[in-house]
């Protein structure tokens, strides 16, 4: 496992001593910070200072899901930017054999890899996040559906990460390998979309096997044990894939 | 050509045609008897296809390559199923754990234990036109809580077949069922929907009883009059219905889930009134309607809940333009009560009604549901012969006279609760107009809803009725116009321009270093 952490610490590096990758952290600090001041500057108009509006409304909380909501589907087009290199780059400059005849494990270059992606999507999260803590500072949302939010939006974007890792080792094309993980992504994501008016026969599967059915009931609050497991599933199921792919490639040259 | 490449071919054509079978099958929806038989046949043509290439693939697996795909493959199959059933293990034993402070994503225990009882499948099918939000988040609570609940959300007007085969005759209704028996349910309410499950699922049926012997309605009545229709109605919603007299039995029938007492002609015997009244104090549900036609007008049995009918003849000018009739009442809006939520601006009509006084407060509360328009829509007139006198001499013209006649409006629907169990443990609702739901007068309006859900209600679970929805606590965010500007500079200028710099510092440092 230490040379997982080697891994990480490797890639890490490369991430954040390159510009590019400051560039799309304000990039998106700067979408996910314009759409959080629109969505609280448009709550506070309609929802606090409308007299007509009597019902009960937790104004913070529904921010923040609006808000979730969002960082979610930026998510969607940033996540397959972030992994499209991970193997392909490695695959097209020759280097990935290097790793792979050194001493490094499959499995621990695998999960390295894995996790440094996975950090640096997470950053790109906490650093959005700071919004939500202003929100602290003006009201006073829960605490832990605040949280419970937030693991969604960790498992999601961890599910993005291996999904995206085993797309880009099957290609020696970073572009490709982007496109074709959106694509899948998106795909799984209309599953929901299109299943939601029925939860019966191949319908119901398929509004279950779509990870934005299980974010947004982390959104509204809820942790059901069957989101976890489906979200571990999916992590799991693609690194497994990934790993497979790797070795492929031992034996298929 | 050789054999492998042929039963390539059969190999492809086969998948083709399963495929296709499929996929028309998943959009239109039918499927035809000889769809069988093609799918034996390609699944055949598919397994010559895999013989002829039997030689191939056996060689295939010979070689390192295909010993290590094969291996690639049946691991992954493998992870694959055990996922899945660890998947399926999950949805089907799931625990939830709500995080909200007002447990606003929870539904209550009552609806909790009726759902964990449950032993075949039910289903929710919502009648919306469009899908709203709060319907899905709720059939979603049902469907969290239990495997066993499905749901499906239809356009009544894109599948008009389904919502007659459910008798849906109102957007926004959801039907219960378990297959067998439908329920319908009118708003998106956790007391409404986990009644429907009950009533669908318990064995136990409810039993309705209108009471005879002084002149009331009877359900055997086919005439315009009559109560034929409407215990028709009761029927298709899955209650008993029957008649009795108090004087065969001596006592309300054991079964009795609710009693209708419907609009009698003559006093009710003071041995009678006793047993209703000893009914309703034991915890029995009963429905008054009193008939506005008759002299008797049920003072007797009303005095008991504290209320008193007026000697009052209701004018409704709307009920005269639409009914051409004087003493017609039209209702278009509804008093925020449980059995007429969501029916505003929907007509119901009654034939005649009476005004009912509410007597000293303190033992009951009243709930009024039914009322006739404000006035000018409405009034009341003390002697309707010498009104009626002096209309006819002025052309026929309805007109309030002041000092005379009482305007409006007028209540005449209530639902009696009783504030301490000593007075009561039963349900009480009294309509005064027997006849609103007579053969004529259930047609082509809200009547005869507004009839089932007082009958619902009466039959309902006394745990039931306690659920309430559950709302957010309440929470708002006060910022004046330069508290937004300030989150506008943190949010879009500072946090991104603080990421920058530390690039730009990051960066720089690097290129000097090198």
């Amino acid at each position: 496992m230490k040379k997982s952490f080697v891994i990480i610490n490797k890639e890490l590096k490369s991430y954040f001593l390159s510009p590019i990758a400051y560039l799309v952290l304000t990039f998106f600090l700067l979408i996910s910070g314009f759409v959080f001041y629109i969505v609280l500057a448009e709550a506070v108009k309609n929802l606090t200072l409308n007299p007509y509006f009597n019902e009960p409304i937790n104004v913070p909380s529904l921010i923040i899901s609006t808000f979730g909501g969002f960082v979610g589907t930026l998510f969607l087009f940033l996540g397959p930017l972030i992994t499209m290199g991970v193997y392909a780059d490695e695959r097209k400059k020759k280097t990935l054999e290097l790793l792979l005849t050194s001493p490094i494990r499959d499995g621990e270059l695998i999960l390295g890899k894995y996790f440094s992606g996975l950090i640096f999507i997470l950053i790109l999260l906490l650093a959005s996040y700071l919004n939500v803590l202003i929100l602290f500072y003006v009201s006073k949302p829960d605490l832990l559906p605040t949280l419970g939010a937030f693991l969604g939006l960790i498992l999601f974007a961890a599910s993005l990460v291996s999904l995206g890792n085993f797309v880009s080792s099957l290609t020696e094309n970073q572009i490709v390998a982007a496109i074709i993980t959106f694509i899948l992504f998106l795909i799984l994501w209309f599953f929901d979309i299109f299943t939601r008016e029925s939860t019966t026969g191949w319908r119901g599967v398929l509004g279950y096997l779509s990870p934005l059915k299980h974010l947004q009931t982390l959104q509204r609050g809820v942790i059901n044990l069957y989101d976890i497991v489906y979200f571990l599933s999916f992590i799991s199921f693609f690194l497994f894939l990934t790993y497979r792919s790797i070795e492929s490639l031992k034996w298929r040259s | 050509m050789n054999k492998g490449r042929l039963g390539l071919i059969l190999i492809a054509a086969s998948l083709v045609v399963i495929a296709g079978i499929s996929i028309f099958y998943s959009i239109k929806k039918m499927w035809f008897d000889y769809f069988s038989y093609i799918y034996i046949g390609a699944g055949a043509i598919f397994l010559i296809g895999l013989i002829l290439n039997f030689d191939n693939i056996v060689e295939y697996f010979k070689t390192r390559r295909g010993i290590y795909s094969l291996n690639s493959v049946v691991s992954i199959l493998l992870f694959l199923g055990i996922l899945v059933l660890v998947n399926y293990l999950a949805f089907y034993h799931n625990k939830s754990l709500d995080l909200t402070p007002n447990k606003i994503n929870s539904l209550s225990p009552k609806t909790k234990k009726v759902l964990k009882n449950l032993k075949g499948e039910i289903k929710a099918i919502a009648f919306y036109k469009k899908v709203d939000d709060k319907l899905r988040s709720m059939l979603e609570k049902y469907r969290d809580t239990s495997p066993k609940f499905q749901y499906e959300i239809v356009d009544p007007d894109k599948y008009p077949d389904v919502a007659k085969m459910y008798n849906v005759k109102y957007y926004n209704t959801i039907v219960i069922t378990n297959g067998k028996k439908n329920e319908l349910v009118d708003s998106v309410d956790e007391a409404k929907i986990t009644a429907a499950i009950i009533k669908v699922t318990s064995n136990r049926v409810k039993k309705v009883y209108f009471l005879l012997g002084h002149g009331e309605k009877s359900i055997k009545d086919k005439n315009v009059t009559g109560y034929s229709e409407i215990a028709k109605l009761l029927k298709e919603n899955n209650f008993k219905v029957d008649e009795f007299s108090i004087l065969d039995k001596q006592k309300i029938p054991d079964d009795c889930t609710v009693l209708v007492i419907g609009g009698p002609k003559e006093k009710l015997f003071d041995k009678e009134i006793k047993i209703i009244e000893d009914y309703y104090r034991k915890g029995g549900s009963i429905l008054l309607l009193v008939d506005p036609m008759e002299k008797y007008r049920c003072g007797d049995l009303l005095k008991f809940w504290g209320l008193r009918p007026e000697n009052l003849f209701v004018v409704d000018v709307n009920g005269l333009f639409f009914g051409g009739q004087l003493g017609i009442v039209l209702v278009k809006n509804y008093p925020k009560s449980v059995i007429t939520s969501g029916m505003s601006g929907k007509v119901s009509i009654f034939p005649l009604v009476v005004p009912l006084k509410t007597g000293e407060k303190g033992k009951f509360e009243y709930e009024k549901f039914l009322e006739t328009s404000p006035f000018p829509g409405s009034f009341g007139v003390k002697d309707i012969n010498s009104y009626l006198r002096e209309m006819n001499s002025q052309g026929g013209k309805i007109r309030f006279r002041k000092g005379l006649d009482v305007p409006g409006p007028f209540a005449f629907g209530y639902v009696v609760k009783s504030k301490d169990k000593k007075n009561g443990r039963g349900r009480f609702i009294v309509i005064t107009s027997a006849g609103f739901i007579t053969n004529t007068f259930i047609k082509d309006n809200l009547n005869s809803d507004i009839f089932l859900n007082s009958v619902n209600y009466l039959a309902q679970d006394e745990s039931l009725i306690s659920i309430s929805p559950r709302k957010p606590e309440d929470k708002r965010i006060y910022l004046t116009a330069s508290g937004i500007m300030t989150i506008f500079y943190v949010s879009v200028v500072l946090i991104p321009l603080l990421f920058f710099i530390i690039g730009v510092v990051v960066v720089v440092r690097r290129r000097r270093l090198k």
